[in-house]
């Protein structure tokens, strides 16, 4: 696990609570750096112990996401993943996993884990976060 | 250590599990049982090697009790005769990795469909088969959203399907209707398919209901998952994992190319938790079992009352035990051990819930929210 990607709706004091839970448990924060996708911060985090900091960030209530994969926003509605599916196997690409991750403000923001994960990429650019 | 060392760190140990055991109402675990006619078993290496039903050199087991168990819930789960196959888990999260390893087995280029609610562990699970899933939205008691399952069953038609159903999830105790699921497949024509289901608490339950909910064989269930610590109760985490012999000789007839038979997930499996789970079977029977289960829902029906006289917005599936709350006081929280996730939390009136410790709860809730 190289990098811990909180997956959250964006609040003051965001990053606070995540360094705050960190420091708490002891754990020494390597590199944090935050991307804002409308109202979802993505919060990629890296430190000296993952497996620890993973540990206490999801116990804290965080929607985290550790393996590699990539991010999409969707309406939050029937329907939504199956499209996605849709356009990637319209493109070959195969699914090997699709989870939710956090859903707020009707979006639903969604891990995809697949063979080509740089064609998935392209064929879901306009919705990657 | 000295003897007395020893003794006192036991001692200690003892006191704080008997007080930590006092309150708990947020675990689906039940406490109200007594098995000490059993701890004599606990002075020989008791280990139910291999499959329960194929004689063994080894001597030492309870296999015969273990039989006793699989063939009492696979009548209860309506299994189809002299087509089941099954054995006691270490707990509801090996039954339903038993049942995910079959479905991959039979169809390694699935897809596993499971609704967001499902346990965490069934991620796990997946991930350790390497199997290729989609998560399904919720409805908002926690059901799977039908309509999602099909939209998406609609693009992957060409592939074999593997559900994994809840009949009762973590936070809501919502039940997947399997009948519902295997209706969209017949939709799609998709041939190809296995459902499991996970029923870890309400597999003990759901029989005594009516209606009886759409989960088990009879319903087209191919393996299903019951935790035994949960509603019959256990001092040590089991379970019972049945399935469709048809399905597990598929796998048994592939497990013999490396000379082995033995298609259980762990080989050496204890011994003492089948006689554990033979004691309840044999003291409540089948009418126990259904006193429990509505004692509980009774318990719950009350419940959800005297939350909503004190103007608390709780609420509960259909015949469910549990009854979901918004998230309460960390005083409250902690003193009764609740889960909480997405800002609701819950109690689980489990058979050992009395009146007597609702109107407790209420009463300290009352405190705590008037601080």
């Amino acid at each position: 696990m190289k990098i811990i990607t909180v997956v959250t709706k964006d609040y003051r004091g965001l990053i606070a609570d995540i360094t705050e839970c960190l420091t708490e448990n002891q754990i020494n924060i390597v590199s944090i750096d935050a991307d804002l996708a409308d109202t979802t911060a993505l919060v990629r985090i890296r430190t000296d112990n993952n497996e620890n900091a993973f540990n206490v960030l999801n116990d804290k209530g965080f929607k985290l996401v550790s393996r590699a994969g990539i991010l999409v926003k969707v309406k939050d509605e029937p329907g939504a993943l199956a499209k996605i599916s849709r356009r990637l196997a319209e493109s070959n690409v195969d699914i090997r996993g699709m989870n939710m991750v956090e859903q707020h403000d009707g979006a639903n923001i969604v891990s995809i884990s697949c063979h080509d994960e740089e064609k998935a990429k392209e064929v879901l650019k306009d919705i990657l976060v | 250590m000295t003897m007395k060392d020893y003794q006192s760190q036991l001692s200690e140990f003892i006191s704080q599990l008997e007080a930590k055991t006092q309150a708990y109402l947020g675990y689906p675990v039940s406490k109200d049982f007594d098995y000490t006619e059993l701890a004599e078993l606990l002075k020989y290496p008791l280990n139910n090697l291999g499959d329960p039903f194929i004689d063994s050199t080894w001597k030492v087991d309870s296999r015969q009790f273990e039989r006793e168990v699989i063939q009492f819930f696979a009548d209860l789960l309506r299994a189809p005769e002299n087509n089941w196959w099954g054995y006691v888990t270490n707990g509801g999260t090996e039954g339903n990795l038993y049942g995910l390893y079959l479905a991959r087995e039979i169809y390694p280029n699935g897809i596993c469909y499971f609704s967001q609610e499902t346990h965490y562990s069934v991620a796990k699970n997946l991930h350790l088969l390497n199997m290729r899933h989609i998560m399904i939205r919720s409805q908002p008691n926690g059901e799977i959203d039908y309509d999602d399952l099909r939209e998406t069953l609609r693009i992957h038609r060409d592939l074999p399907a593997v559900i994994f159903a809840n009949s009762g999830t973590t936070m809501t105790e919502a039940k997947d209707d399997i009948t519902r699921i295997k209706s969209i497949l017949n939709e799609f024509a998709i041939n190809q398919y296995y459902i499991h289901t996970d029923a870890a608490l309400c597999g003990a339950i759901n029989p005594f209901l009516n209606p009886v909910p759409p989960f088990d064989f009879s319903s087209g269930a191919d393996s299903i998952s019951i935790s035994g610590h949960k509603f019959i109760g256990s001092p040590i985490p089991c379970g019972i994992v049945i399935a469709r012999k048809d399905r597990v000789d598929r796998i048994a007839r592939s497990i013999a190319y490396i000379g082995c038979l033995d298609t259980t997930i762990t080989g050496s499996r204890n011994g003492f938790t089948p006689v554990v789970l033979w004691s309840a079977i044999k003291k409540h029977g089948i009418e126990g079992l259904k006193k429990r289960a509505l004692h509980s829902l009774q318990v719950a029906e009350y419940t959800e009352q005297q939350l909503k006289s004190i103007g608390i917005d709780a609420w509960r599936n259909p015949n469910a035990i549990t009854v979901v709350l918004p998230e309460v006081p960390n005083s409250i929280k902690e003193k009764y051990q609740l889960a909480t996730a997405n800002g609701i939390t819950h109690i689980i009136c489990m058979p050992n819930v009395d009146k007597v410790h609702i109107d407790q709860f209420i009463a300290d809730l009352k405190i705590a929210l008037k601080n």
